[in-house]
C-alpha cells in the first residue's frame, strides 16, 4: 500500500467515524428545527416576532385555539363560549390541568388576564384595552366584561399573549422572575418547556395537555442566524426544518428535503408613504401615481421567486375582507396622467428606506426604483439595520419604506391599526384622518352585514386616500425533511406541530 | 523582574481597555438610532408601553449617570443584566459563549500548527524549487480567501458533498463536539495555517543560513538532526509572537464562521445582542474579548521570556 | 588535557592534509569571486588567508571546509575530494571551522555545554555522561569555567562564544581548523587572548590552522606561510615574516599601509 493510498484510506475512516453518529430524529419523535430568532425569556408579551410567537404558540395553554387556516378558532381550554355584545361568558373544560399535574381553573384564568392587563410593559396591552374586567362566577366559568363591543374576542384568546398559567405562581414569583425560562411555568399547552437555552429550547410533549395528543414527542428549535446555514443544516441531516430561507434558494434544494409555504391570511407586504407634510408623498395624486406604477408580477418574481402573489387590496388576497382594486401590472400611461399638475410632473427625487438584514426588502427597493424612473421618479436607496429603520419611521424621515405587517388571523382590529390606523399615524405613514378612523372603530365593533358595510366603506376610503401601497402577499418559505402532516407552516405563520 | 515588568504592563492595559470599552459602547449604542425597548416589545407595542419598559431598564436616565452606573458595576466585577434575558446576570449569559469560542479558536491555532510548522519546515527545506513557488503561492490565495468564504466552501463540499462533517451546529460538551469543531476550525485554519507556514519558512531560511546550522554540516550531522535540533527550535519562536498577535483577527473571524456554522460561540451571542440593542450584553461581550485578548497577549510575552534564549534575563 | 594529538572522533586516514588545486568558485550564475586558487595544508601546519574586505577569503575557508562545492578545480582531504566524503564519513569532520561572528555561531537553543555535548554524542559515539564529561574538560580547557558552562549564547561574552566555538570545532577531532576571522568582532584585549589559546592549542594538539584575516600582523604572529587575495585570485604567496617585512605585490603593501 503506498504512502498516498494509505492516508486516504485513513481519511476516509475518520471521515465515517465522524458522520456515524450524525443521524438519529423525526422517527423517533423528535424535531429539530432551525431558526433564527429565539424567544429570550418565557413572556409572550415581550416576544412579539414571528419565530418567538411561534414558539411560544407550541407552549401556551389557551382558550380558544386558532385553526390553522387563520379563519377560525375552535375550543381550547374553553368547552364553549356564549358571545355577547359586552359580555363573554367562557366555560371551562372539566378536570383541566397544567403539566405539572396541578388543576386549572377559573382562578387562574382570571389571575392570569388581570396581570396581563396590569402589566405595563406588554406589547400586547392593545389586545386587552377593550377588556373591563374578568371574573370568575365559579370553578369553570369566566366572565370578560367589555368596556365596547369587542367581537374579536375569541381571537385574542387564541394568541399566546393569552395563555393562561398558574395562579400560585404569578403570586410566589415576582413579575421579574415569572418567566424566567431558566425555571418555566407549568403550561397548558400541548408542550412544556423542558431546558431553554440561549441556542437551543428543547420542548417536551405535555402529556396533560387538554387537547389531542400531538405524536411528537419532542421538539428542538435551534437558533440558526444565517439562512445559508439553516439550509445547508437540513440538506446535511443536521436539523428537520429550516425556517424562513430565502425563496430563491428553493432550487437548491434536493430530495427529500422539500419547500414549505405558506401565505400570511391576514397581512401584506407594502410601500409605506409618508404622508406628513414634510414629504411629497402628502399629495395623494402621487401616492396613487406611484401605486398604479408598481409592477407588482415583477416584485412577485423578483423577490418571491413567484412563491407570492401581488397584492391588489388592503387585505391579504385570502382575507374575507378583500376586495381587489388595484392591478398587478403597471400603468405608465395612467401614473404620467396622475403626476400631471404635481411636483413630480417633470421630475422629483424620493428617498426610500429598507432594513438592510431584510433580503426580500434588498430586492423589492430595486425593482421600486426602476418601476418610478420609468414615470420620472428618482428613488434614493437607504439601507439601515432594523432598529434605525424604526427610528426614521417614527420621525418621518423618509418618503418611502418597504415593509409590511401581518397578523395571525383574519381579524381586523390589529392589522388596520398599524395599516391605516392611529398605531399607523404614530409609527409609520403619519396618515392621519378622523373618517378613516371612525370605520374603524366601527369594522372592530361590529359583526355579520354591520361589519360588511363598514369594511365596504373602508376599503373605498382606503382607494381614495391610499396612504400606503400594497406589493405582495406575505410569504413564508420553509425547507423540510418531514411529512407536512407532522410539521408545516399554516396561513397564521405559526409552526403546526402534530 | 522582566516578568513582573510585562504583567504589569498588561494589567494597566486592560483597566484602560475595560474604561475604553465601557464608555464606548455606551456612547455608541446611543449614538446609532435605534430602542432596546422597541426591539423587545415589537413595532406594534404603543409608545406608553415602550416608555413603561425605557424606565424599567434605566433607558430614561442621562447617559453619563449610566455610564458611571456601568462602571461602577464592572468595579466590582458585575457585567450587569440583560436586558432581553430579563434579570438575568450578562456573566452568565456570555460565559459559555466565550467557553465555545476559545475552544474553537483553540482547536483552530492546534490545527494552524500542526499544518503550518511541517509545511512552513518544508517549503523551507525545497526553497527556490517548483514545489515551494507553488506552496507559497498556495499561501497566498489561502491568506487572501475571506474567512466566510472559506466557511461556505468547506461547509458545501467536505459538508454537504461529502457527508465527512455534519453541516454546523454543537454538541455543547466534550469530546462530543469534536465531531463539530474541526470544520469551522479548519475554516479559520486557511487564514492561520499559511500564516504560519510562512513565518515558520522565512524562520527556517534565516536560520539555515546561520554559522552554527554551517557548523553542523561541517561536522556531517544527519540532515534531520540539523532541521530538529537546530532549524527548527529557532523557526518555531516567531511563531508564539505571530499567533499572540493575531488573537484579535482569530476572534473576529470566529465570529463570522460562527454564524456560517451556528456554533453558539460569542459571535451568535453579539450578532443576537446587537439585533435586540441588549446593551449589557454587547458590552460585556465587548469587554470579555478585549480583556481575553489582552490575556493571551500576556500569556504569548510570558511564552516568549520563557522560552526565546536571546531575550536576556536579569539574575 | 591528555588527549595528545588524537582525533576524538577517530584518526583521519592518511593523516590530516588540507589541499585545494586549481579551485574557482561562482555565487550562482555570478562572477568568481575565488579564481584559481591552490593551497595546501600539511599536517599540523598554519596557513594564513589575507586580503581586504570582499576579496573572497569567507568564500575561500568555506571550500576548505567543504561547505561549497568548487565550480571547477577541487579541495581534497586525506587525498578524498569533498565530493566522496559522505555526510557520516569520519573524514567529513577532518576540517571545522571558527566562525567571525561568535553569537551567530552558536544555536541560541543550547548551552556551552550542551553545545560541545552534542558533538561528542553526535559523531563521537559516546554516552550522554560521557560525552558530557569530556565536554566539561575541553571547555574547562578553552577557558570557560564550571559556572559558565550552564549559559546560553546570550549570557556569554563575545569572546567566551568564540571559545566555545573553539572547543566544538574542537570536540569532532579535526585534523585541520578553519577560523574565519576568529577575532574581528572581538574587543582588542580579547583578540589576544583567543589568538594565544588558538596558538596553544596547536602546539598542544597538533591540529592545523588555516587562519583568515584582512590583518597581515594577526596572520604573522600565528601562522608561517600565508597567501594574499585580490578579487578572488592570489596575488602574492611566501613566509608570513618575508610577506610582512619584504612585500613585492603592491596590494600586499597597500594592504600592510592600511594597517599599520
Ligand atoms: N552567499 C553569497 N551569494 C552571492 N555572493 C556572495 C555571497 N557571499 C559572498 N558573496 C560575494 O562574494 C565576494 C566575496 O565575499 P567573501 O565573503 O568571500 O569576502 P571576504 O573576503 O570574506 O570579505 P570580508 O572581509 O568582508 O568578510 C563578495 O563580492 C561578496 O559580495
Ligand atoms: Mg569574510
Amino acid at each position: 500500500m503506498s504512502m498516498k493510498h494509505k492516508a486516504g484510506v485513513l481519511l476516509m475512516t475518520v471521515g465515517a467515524l465522524l458522520t456515524a453518529a450524525a443521524h438519529g430524529n423525526a422517527s423517533d419523535g423528535t424535531l429539530r428545527i432551525g431558526i433564527d430568532q429565539f424567544p429570550t425569556n418565557l413572556d409572550p408579551g415581550q416576544n412579539p416576532w414571528q419565530q418567538q410567537q411561534a414558539i411560544m404558540h407550541l407552549i401556551a395553554g389557551t382558550l380558544t385555539n386558532q385553526e390553522p387556516d387563520g379563519k377560525q378558532v375552535t375550543m381550547g381550554l374553553a368547552a364553549s363560549i356564549e358571545p355577547g355584545d359586552k359580555r363573554f361568558v367562557v366555560k371551562l373544560k372539566p378536570d383541566l390541568k397544567f403539566s405539572d399535574g396541578s388543576a386549572l381553573t377559573a382562578t387562574d384564568v382570571v389571575a392570569s388576564f388581570n396581570y396581563y392587563m396590569n402589566d405595563k410593559t406588554n406589547g400586547y396591552s392593545y389586545t386587552f384595552t377593550p377588556i373591563e374586567r374578568v371574573i370568575a362566577t365559579d370553578d369553570l366559568t369566566v366572565e370578560f366584561e367589555l368596556k365596547r363591543p369587542y367581537p374579536s374576542l375569541p381571537f385574542i384568546l387564541a394568541l399566546p399573549s393569552s395563555e393562561i398559567i398558574p395562579s400560585e405562581s404569578i403570586e410566589a414569583r415576582g413579575s421579574k422572575d415569572l418567566y424566567n425560562g431558566d425555571h418555566p411555568l407549568p403550561a397548558a399547552g400541548p408542550f412544556q418547556v423542558q431546558s431553554f437555552g440561549q441556542d437551543q429550547i428543547t420542548l417536551q410533549r405535555n402529556s396533560h395537555y387538554a387537547g389531542t395528543q400531538p405524536s411528537t414527542k419532542t421538539v428542538i428549535f435551534k437558533k440558526i442566524i444565517d439562512p445559508a446555514a439553516r439550509l445547508a443544516q437540513v440538506q446535511g441531516g443536521e436539523i428537520d426544518w429550516a425556517d424562513g430561507i430565502s425563496p430563491k434558494q428553493v432550487g437548491q434544494l434536493s430530495a427529500p428535503v422539500e419547500v414549505r409555504s405558506a401565505l400570511a391570511i391576514n397581512g401584506l407586504s407594502f410601500l409605506s408613504l409618508n404622508n406628513r407634510d414634510s414629504s411629497l408623498l402628502s399629495d395623494v395624486r402621487i401616492r396613487k401615481a406611484i401605486a398604479v406604477a408598481i409592477n407588482r408580477k415583477q416584485i412577485n418574481e423578483v423577490v418571491h421567486a413567484g412563491q407570492s402573489q401581488p397584492a391588489l387590496s388592503l387585505w391579504a388576497t385570502a382575507s374575507r375582507y378583500s376586495r381587489p382594486f388595484l392591478s398587478a401590472d403597471p400603468d405608465v400611461t395612467r401614473a404620467k396622467e396622475l403626476l400631471a399638475g404635481t411636483k413630480c410632473e417633470n421630475a422629483c427625487k424620493l428617498k426610500l428606506i429598507t432594513s438592510s438584514a431584510s433580503e426580500a426588502g434588498g430586492d423589492t427597493v430595486i425593482v421600486v426604483q426602476q418601476n418610478l424612473k420609468a414615470i420620472g421618479i428618482e428613488v434614493d436607496i437607504v439601507k439601515a439595520e432594523g432598529a434605525t429603520i424604526n427610528e426614521w419611521l417614527t420621525q418621518g424621515n423618509f418618503d418611502l419604506w418597504a415593509g409590511g405587517s401581518f397578523d395571525v388571523a383574519d381579524f381586523p382590529d390589529g392589522y388596520l391599526a398599524w395599516t391605516v390606523g392611529q398605531a399607523n399615524e404614530a409609527l409609520y405613514s403619519g396618515y392621519s384622518s378622523s373618517e378613516m378612523n371612525r370605520l374603524i372603530e366601527q369594522v372592530n365593533m361590529t359583526t355579520g352585514s354591520e361589519r360588511d358595510a363598514a369594511v365596504a366603506a373602508l376599503n373605498a376610503l382606503f382607494e381614495k386616500d391610499l396612504p400606503l401601497v400594497p406589493t405582495t402577499n406575505i410569504v413564508s418559505v420553509s425547507a423540510s425533511r418531514v411529512p407536512s402532516e407532522i410539521l408545516n407552516i399554516s396561513p397564521t405563520m405559526y409552526l403546526e406541530v402534530r | 523582574m522582566l516578568v513582573v515588568r510585562t504583567t504589569f504592563a498588561r494589567a494597566l492595559q486592560i483597566v484602560i481597555v475595560g474604561l475604553f470599552v465601557t464608555v464606548g459602547t455606551n456612547l455608541l449604542v446611543r449614538l446609532v438610532p435605534g430602542d432596546p425597548a422597541r426591539a423587545i416589545l415589537g413595532e406594534k407595542a404603543s409608545p406608553e408601553v415602550v416608555r413603561a419598559l425605557r424606565h424599567e431598564l434605566g433607558l430614561d436616565q442621562p447617559v453619563i449617570q449610566q455610564i458611571a452606573r456601568s462602571l461602577g458595576r464592572l468595579v466590582q466585577g458585575d457585567l450587569g443584566t440583560s436586558f432581553g434575558y430579563r434579570g438575568q446576570e450578562v456573566a452568565s449569559l456570555i460565559g459559555p459563549g466565550l467557553g465555545v469560542t476559545a475552544g474553537l479558536a483553540a482547536v483552530a491555532i492546534a490545527l494552524s500548527l500542526v499544518v503550518g510548522v511541517p509545511g512552513g519546515l518544508w517549503l523551507a527545506l525545497v526553497r527556490r524549487t517548483e514545489a515551494d513557488l507553488i506552496g507559497r503561492l498556495g499561501t497566498t490565495v489561502l491568506l487572501a480567501l475571506p474567512s466566510f468564504m472559506a466557511a461556505l466552501i468547506l461547509l458545501y463540499f467536505v459538508s454537504l458533498k461529502l457527508g465527512l462533517a455534519p453541516a454546523g451546529g454543537w454538541a455543547g460538551s466534550w469530546p462530543e463536539n469534536a465531531r463539530y469543531v474541526w470544520l469551522p476550525a479548519l475554516a479559520l485554519t486557511t487564514y492561520l495555517g499559511p500564516l504560519i507556514a510562512r513565518t515558520v519558512r522565512q524562520a527556517a531560511l534565516d536560520a539555515i543560513g546561520q554559522p552554527f546550522v554551517e557548523a553542523a554540516r561541517a561536522r556531517g550531522v544527519p540532515r534531520r538532526r540539523i532541521v530538529a535540533c537546530h532549524v527548527l527550535p529557532n523557526a518555531l519562536l516567531p511563531v508564539i509572537t505571530l499567533v499572540g498577535f493575531n488573537a484579535g483577527i482569530l476572534v473576529s473571524g470566529a465570529v463570522i464562521v460562527e454564524t456560517v456554522f451556528a456554533v453558539p460561540g460569542l459571535g451568535s451571542r453579539l450578532l443576537q445582542a446587537m439585533s435586540t440593542r441588549d446593551l449589557p450584553v454587547m458590552q460585556g461581550i465587548a469587554l470579555v474579548t478585549a480583556v481575553s485578548i489582552v490575556l493571551f497577549n500576556l500569556l504569548t510575552d510570558l511564552l516568549n521570556i520563557a522560552v526565546d534564549p536571546r531575550i536576556r534575563r536579569t539574575h | 588535557m591528555n588527549q595528545g594529538g588524537s582525533h576524538v572522533c577517530g584518526p583521519s586516514p592518511q593523516g590530516g592534509t588540507l589541499f585545494a588545486s586549481n579551485v574557482t568558485f561562482a555565487y550562482g550564475s555570478g562572477p568568481a569571486v575565488v579564481k584559481n586558487v591552490s593551497l595546501m595544508v600539511p599536517e599540523g601546519a598554519a596557513i594564513g588567508i589575507v586580503g581586504e574586505s570582499g576579496s573572497g577569503k569567507t568564500t575561500l575557508a568555506s571550500l576548505l571546509v567543504g561547505l561549497l562545492t568548487p565550480t571547477t578545480g577541487n579541495v581534497a582531504v586525506g587525498g578524498q575530494p569533498w565530493s566522496k566524503v559522505g555526510r557520516g564519513s569520519p573524514l567529513r569532520r577532518a576540517v571545522q571551522m571558527v566562525f567571525q561572528n561568535p553569537y551567530a555561531a552558536l544555536n541560541p537553543h543550547l548551552s556551552a555545554l550542551r553545545t560541545v555535548a552534542e558533538v561528542y554524542q553526535c559523531c563521537g559515539g559516546f554516552t550522554k555522561t560521557e560525552a558530557s564529561e569530556r565536554a566539561q574538560a575541553l571547555l574547562e580547557r578553552v577557558g570557560i569555567s564550571d559556572q559558565t558552562q550552564g549559559k546560553r549564547p546570550s549570557g556569554l561574552s563575545g569572546g567566551q562564544c568564540q571559545r566555545v566555538g573553539i572547543a566544538r570545532a574542537l570536540a569532532a577531532g579535526p585534523a585541520v581548523i578553519v577560523a574565519d576571522e576568529p577575532t574581528s568582532a572581538l574587543d582588542v584585549s580579547v583578540q589576544a587572548q583567543i589568538l594565544n589559546l588558538l596558538s596553544d592549542l596547536r602546539q598542544e594538539q597538533g591540529v592545523g590552522l588555516v587562519l583568515v584575516s584582512h590583518d597581515l600582523n594577526v596572520v604573522s604572529y600565528l601562522t608561517e606561510r600565508a597567501i594574499v587575495m585580490e578579487r578572488g585570485e592570489v596575488v602574492e604567496e611566501g613566509a608570513t615574516t618575508e610577506l610582512l617585512q619584504k612585500p613585492t605585490h603592491p596590494y600586499t603593501q597597500r594592504l600592510i599601509a592600511s594597517i599599520l
